[in-house]
């Protein structure tokens, strides 16, 4: 049973790292990305986690926005520009 | 034909893709043509009314908008002076972004010469941001595409940090604060000449000024979670008293009390130059605070 479960936890930080990947790449690619998550904490870990993957590049937030719809929150990355 | 309405008149922004995008989450727009003139009357005309001719044309447009995802990108573009290609058009009443291509269209390049962001307790946040037009227009014709529904920005979750000194690392917030604006300011300066074919203005930018103000309860009575501290009308005195730079950040919070740091938007170093104190009677105490900048100002950390 804990073999399975940390199985599945391996899994999803598995996922979790490819799809930081992604992010920081469209990052680095389009000097632009827009995170989402659920609550804003979530947010500013994930905003961490690409600061530190993508290292020496200097980054800029916005204003962190809700979705009036399903209120997901959203911060809008960009490389700045020198 | 029925009147139409203001939802369906737009500024749209080129960009990288070839195609127009409305500014996101408008609220409003203005866009000012002038002709600027002089008095041509001479000793030859008789009576007393002037005759003014044209010198040259300028433009500007105002938009008001609640999305404030872009706050750094619209800071680093008025500091960089990124030359913008804008455009107003009527816009399809079927989403309010599809360009039309109406005959009072018209396109031309500006730049960003004013911009104020604001972030008050419980109200949604917004910019307002003046772009001076520099050289022609041209009749608008503009293909366009649609940008994605917007996300809003309660004020109470971008917060003001401040450091003790020129040096100190801001990590105070101002307490009880109920409002914060950032205003920046391009000073344009015409830079026409003789060699500058046709009628049109064309403007250079020359100094960059900014201010950040806020406002705050005396005393709120709040019970207070967060280890972060925060700056009151006792050391707002203080640092007004002391009369030289202090280190600021303005960025995204959260956790107790709205306290936490997130992710910084901008920071820099700013004089406090004005601390106004008001109290009525019958209503709650508060102070207003402006801070002028310091040299210029960063986005991101």
């Amino acid at each position: 049973m804990s073999k399975t479960k940390d199985a599945v936890v391996e899994q999803q930080n598995e996922q979790k790292a490819a799809a930081g990947k992604t992010i920081a790449d469209e990052l680095l690619t389009k000097g632009q990305t827009i995170l989402t998550a659920k609550t804003r904490e979530e947010l500013f870990a994930k905003f961490n986690e690409i600061k530190a993957s993508v290292k020496d590049v200097p980054l800029m937030t916005g204003a962190v926005g809700r979705s009036r719809d399903d209120g997901t929150y959203s911060l809008q990355i960009n490389i700045v520009k020198q | 034909m029925g009147t139409l309405k203001g939802q369906n008149l737009r500024v749209l922004v080129h960009d990288g893709d070839n195609v127009f995008k409305v500014i996101a989450m408008a609220t409003s727009c203005t866009i000012t043509e002038t002709n600027n003139t002089e008095d041509a009357s001479t000793k030859d005309d008789v009576g007393l009314a002037s005759k003014p001719t044209t010198t040259n044309k300028s433009w500007q447009v105002q938009v008001e908008s609640l999305n404030v995802l872009d706050a750094a990108d619209m800071l680093t573009a008025i500091k960089n002076q990124t030359p913008f290609l804008l455009a107003w058009d009527q816009t399809s009443t079927s989403n309010n972004q599809t360009a039309q291509q109406a005959s009072f269209s018209r396109r031309g390049t500006a730049y960003i010469s004013d911009l104020t962001l604001n972030f008050n307790d419980r109200e949604n946040s917004a910019k307002s941001v003046q772009f001076t037009g520099s050289g022609s227009l041209a009749v608008g014709m503009v293909q366009s595409a649609t940008v994605a529904a917007g996300s809003y920005t309660k004020g109470q979750f971008v917060r003001l940090f401040l450091g003790d000194d020129n040096t100190d690392t801001p990590s105070k917030v101002i307490a009880a604060a109920k409002t914060l604006s950032l205003h920046v300011s391009m000073t344009m300066e015409e830079a026409t000449t003789k060699d500058t074919e046709g009628d049109w203005s064309i403007q250079e930018p020359t100094a960059l000024n900014y201010d950040i103000s806020t406002n705050a309860l005396v005393s709120s009575g709040e019970v207070i979670t967060s280890e972060v501290q925060a700056n009151d009308l006792k050391s707002m005195q203080d640092l007004y008293e002391a009369g030289t730079p202090v280190k600021w950040q303005i960025a995204n919070v959260s956790g107790d009390n709205n306290r936490t740091k997130g992710s910084v938007i901008a920071s820099g170093s700013a004089l406090l130059t004005q601390l106004t104190i008001n109290a009525a009677n019958r209503q709650t105490a508060t102070y207003d605070a402006q801070l002028t900048g310091y040299g210029a100002y960063n986005v991101g950390s």
